[in-house]
């Protein structure tokens, strides 16, 4: 039998043996890793632990207009730095005497900078040839030169609110330079600077380098002197009338193309001056349009078979739904038509004629002519407008719809709709890029007219598009001629939601969307105006800035009459 | 004087050699090593103390000792020195300060061997009251936070109950670790769990937590068969592996002396853990027997865990070195287990009080 002495041998002899394995194994280790396989196996963990590399920051991909016209390009520049505390008397003598004359600075700014006791920054943005004029100098301590590279944007606040910004560390703040960021930023490359188990004295030799990629290059369909004029002149028109804010859309109808995309107030892409403040409204904004989105209602009841060409209405200057009454801005009598009725913007007539399309169709309709859903556009941020509720709409809601309250849209949903009625019913989705090519000149991305559906037929298409053109050359909104052609287009003066709930009288957002020309539809134009101190209608503002515009167009893309 | 073993006092002068050589190295002053030289110097002081005094004296103190033990834990807690983060050192007027999780060590030692030696207590009433002494320390330790030496707590609990109790205690608390095991690895702070998936995968966060242990693995491996000496350990003297001075100092050693001097290194705790095993062997003194196992689980415990994590092959927990890591509570601790040691050998031939 085993006895208790015995069986506590036992374990010490377990625990000797255990202690035999533990050693065992620490002496194979040591001999793997300090004899046999060491090259091979700290060669493979050393790459991987350097604790130095340097980044080579790629340059960022440049935006250019549909004509090659920079909008956004990144540039090398050199950073000046000048350590006077290591200069000697007679070098900071020679760099007072020459820095003046290779910089273009005064002299007194330089010999200020040279009492200073450490590094200061002289000047961050030298060319090559500056750069190399200052080597030629021959000052090796004390003056650092390296490299830097910039961002410029060469029609600056014209454009921002599109292009957008890039922060401090190079990447997109806003606009196409934050949707695009992963296109435009490129690929950076690095200096390994590491020490393998061969030669582990020398932390931070350099291995090997991987050279940067420069970002793709974008090629809008912006035209940058569309852009400027349409800037220009928005910016005079808002001003003149003393309001708050404004948009311009140019739109090719055929394409979906966006032209230009002028924005009040805009910000300075560099500085960022009024950064905070500035949208782009096309389509980071949502608004109640009024009576611009008659030409909607009509082409959805002409669809529906609920209204003819040659409808009889009669505008008693208000018209009572349910308990409501609503007022017309206007007492007009008897009206034959569409035309009529879309020429006095007749407000009773588009009630009664929503009211006989139909809370289905109506709302139908808007679907499709894409309100309540992005539109795809590249631009970031897009608003989606607002729909009611299907199935809280009632008569009330359908008769305020039909004039447009009760509807939010983007200026883009807006003019997007319109390009469907130009096109022949024919929706296309916007676009504002044109092209995307790699850093060796492949092109990765080329624009294609996407048609997103037929939204009304080529007939009702045709027949709103008559209406639209007797709006302004019937004598509706005689304002927005353009002398030489026939256009279309129609106003809208809408009333501001009040914060409070109600519609203010005296805070009114006015738009205009316009159609060059009758015969060839190919462009539209969106001019959006956001409250003035006193009331007026659409007519007085917008309509003569859509005629600057227009006639600007006419000339510059030689549309013929 | 004369009953010490000189093998204890060759192995204990060869291990201080060492541990002197690479706080040189490493510091590149004489600042650290002449600090550990004074600890070393009280260390063999009291080792030839300790040895000198029949250990059965310290039955009588056995639970004065745990006491005192559990009040510095309790008193480091409250009024502790925090350290990277972990607070496991109190400041004694404002001269030194010292870490009692590392007495604690000892103090357990000496009172399981005592609760175990006791005659007139059957084996449930002996493994209870163990299993609560132990529970209480390495509870107090586990929350400065300091893993590492709750560990060897642990150990040393794990080695009393094989050697002290029928084996079905054994298979009691291994089973019941690992029904506790998905409790207890949520008590650990992120950065523990971190350290044990990096043991898994060294590659899964190289310039972060796997860090340490790289860099270990390089500087181990860059001594290659005998060392790059004192001047030429460029790796140490750079300060490319953290912490060097005392939980990663096995990597100095690995470099300075090479792949010949880390295993005389190896050898001499072999040695050292052999001579435990002896004393344990020599008596038939209960008392004896607990304190000789005890030393034996301690110093095998952060030898396997100190140099395994250095070389790769453990995951990373702040354990020093025993006699060859900087500090002065952890050094002379290690002095009191081997003047134990030593004193249960000398005495092995008194009469025993317990058969």
């Amino acid at each position: 039998m085993e006895t208790k002495e015995d069986s506590f041998l036992v374990r010490l002899a377990i625990v000797f043996y255990v202690v035999i394995f533990v050693f065992l194994m620490i002496f194979l280790r040591l001999v793997f890793i300090q004899v046999i396989n060491r090259n091979n196996y700290l060669m493979g963990l050393s790459p991987q632990i350097d604790t130095e590399y340097n980044t080579i920051k790629a340059e960022r991909g440049d935006i250019f207009d549909v004509n090659g016209e920079p909008l956004a390009v990144s540039s090398t520049f050199f950073q000046l730095d000048v350590n006077p505390y290591l200069l000697s008397a007679s070098e900071k003598e020679k760099l007072i005497k020459f820095l003046p004359q290779i910089l273009n600075t005064p002299k007194t700014t330089i010999q200020q900078l040279m009492l200073q006791k450490d590094y200061v920054m002289v000047n961050s943005s030298l060319n090559a040839t500056q750069k190399q004029k200052i080597e030629e100098l021959n000052i090796t301590n004390g003056i650092s030169l390296s490299r830097t590279v910039k961002r410029t944007y060469p029609l600056g606040n014209k454009i921002s609110t599109v292009i957008g910004a890039v922060g401090l560390n190079g990447t997109g703040l806003a606009g196409l330079e934050y949707s695009l960021d992963s296109y435009l930023s490129g690929k950076n490359g690095r200096v390994f600077k590491d020490f393998t188990s061969t030669k582990p004295l020398m932390p931070g030799e350099v291995s090997f380098s991987v050279d940067p990629v420069k970002g793709n290059t974008v090629k809008l369909t912006i035209d940058a002197n569309i852009q400027s004029t349409i800037q220009r002149l928005l910016e005079e028109k808002i001003k003149e009338v003393q309001a708050k804010k404004g948009l311009v859309i140019v739109m090719n109808t055929k394409t979906g193309e966006i032209l230009g995309l002028a924005n009040f107030p805009s910000y300075d892409p560099i500085a960022l001056t009024g950064f905070s403040s500035a949208i782009d409204m096309a389509v980071n904004w949502n608004y109640e349009p009024g009576s611009v989105i008659k030409p909607i209602v009509a082409a959805a009841a002409l669809e529906a078979g609920t209204l003819r060409t040659d409808e009889d209405f009669y505008c008693s200057g208000s018209v009572k739904v349910k308990d409501r009454v609503i007022s017309c801005w206007q007492k007009h009598g008897a009206e034959h038509g569409l035309n009529t009725i879309m020429m006095n913007s007749c407000d009773v007539a588009f009630v009664q004629t929503g009211l006989k399309l139909g809370k289905e169709n109506l709302f139908n309709s808007f679907k499709r002519f894409g309100f309540g859903e992005a539109t795809g556009i590249e631009l970031p941020g897009e608003e989606k407008g607002i729909l009611p509720d299907f199935k809280n709409i009632g008569d009330v809601e359908i008769a305020n719809m039909s004039f447009g309250q009760g509807i939010a849209v983007t200026p883009l949903q807006l003019i997007s709709a319109f390009q469907a009625i130009a096109n022949k019913g024919v929706q296309v989705k916007p676009t504002i890029i044109k092209e995307i090519t790699d850093a060796s000149g492949n092109v990765i991305f080329q624009s294609k007219t996407i048609i997103k559906q037929a939204v009304i037929s080529e007939d009702t298409a045709l027949k709103v598009m008559d209406s639209l053109k007797a709006v302004v050359e019937g004598g509706g909104v005689p304002q927005a001629k353009i002398p030489g052609y026939e256009v279309a287009g129609k106003t809208g003066t809408a009333q501001k939601v009040l914060p409070s709930g109600g519609y203010s009288n005296q805070k009114l957002i006015y738009s205009f969307c316009g159609i060059l020309t009758v015969n060839d539809p190919q462009i539209a134009v969106l001019i959006v105006i956001d409250e003035t101190p006193t009331p007026t209608y659409s007519l007085n503002i917008t309509a003569p800035l859509f005629k600057e515009i227009g006639e600007f167009l006419v000339r510059y893309l030689r549309i013929s009459k | 004087m004369r009953r010490v073993p000189l093998s204890a006092i060759f192995i204990l002068t060869t291990l201080s050699i060492y541990s002197l050589v690479s706080l040189y190295v490493l510091s590149g002053r004489i600042i650290y090593a002449s600090k550990e030289l004074t600890y070393i110097l009280i260390g063999f002081f009291i080792t030839y103390f300790i040895a000198h005094y029949d250990f059965r004296i310290l039955k009588n103190f056995a639970f004065f000792i745990y006491g005192l033990t559990v009040i510095s834990l309790i008193a480091v807690i409250v009024l502790g020195i925090t350290v990277y983060s972990s607070k496991r050192w109190i400041n004694i007027w404002d001269m030194f300060s010292l870490q009692p999780s590392e007495f604690a060590k000892i103090a357990l030692i000496i009172v399981l061997a005592f609760v175990f030696s006791e005659d007139h207590s059957n084996n449930l009433k002996k493994f209870a009251l163990a299993t609560l002494l132990t529970v209480i320390i390495a509870g107090l330790i586990f929350i400065q936070p300091d893993l590492g030496s709750a560990l060897v707590i642990g150990f040393i609990y794990l080695v009393f109950v094989v050697f002290s109790l029928p084996l079905k205690y054994t298979v009691l608390v291994l089973s019941s670790v690992v029904a506790m095991l998905p409790f207890l690895v949520k008590l650990l702070k992120p950065y523990q769990l971190e350290r044990f998936l990096v043991f898994l995968n060294p590659q899964r966060d190289p310039l972060g937590s796997g860090y340490n242990v790289i860099q270990s693995i390089i500087a181990v491996g860059s001594g290659r068969l005998y060392g790059k000496g004192i001047a030429g350990s460029t790796m140490t003297r750079l300060n490319f592996v953290p912490v060097q001075y005392s939980d990663f100092i096995f990597s100095a050693i690995g470099e300075i002396f090479g792949f010949v001097g880390s295993l005389l290194l190896i050898v001499l705790f072999g040695t050292l853990l052999f001579s435990a095993i002896n004393s344990y062997r020599s008596t038939n003194n209960v008392f004896g027997r607990g304190l000789a196992i005890g030393v034996f689980a301690m110093l095998f415990f952060q030898v396997m865990v100190n140099v395994g994590m250095c070389i790769g092959v453990m995951p990373v927990t702040g354990i020093p070195l025993p006699f060859v890591s900087y500090g002065g509570s952890s050094t002379i601790t290690n002095f009191i287990a081997i003047g134990l040691m030593i004193n249960v050998f000398i005495y092995k031939d008194e009469i025993n009080l317990v058969i």
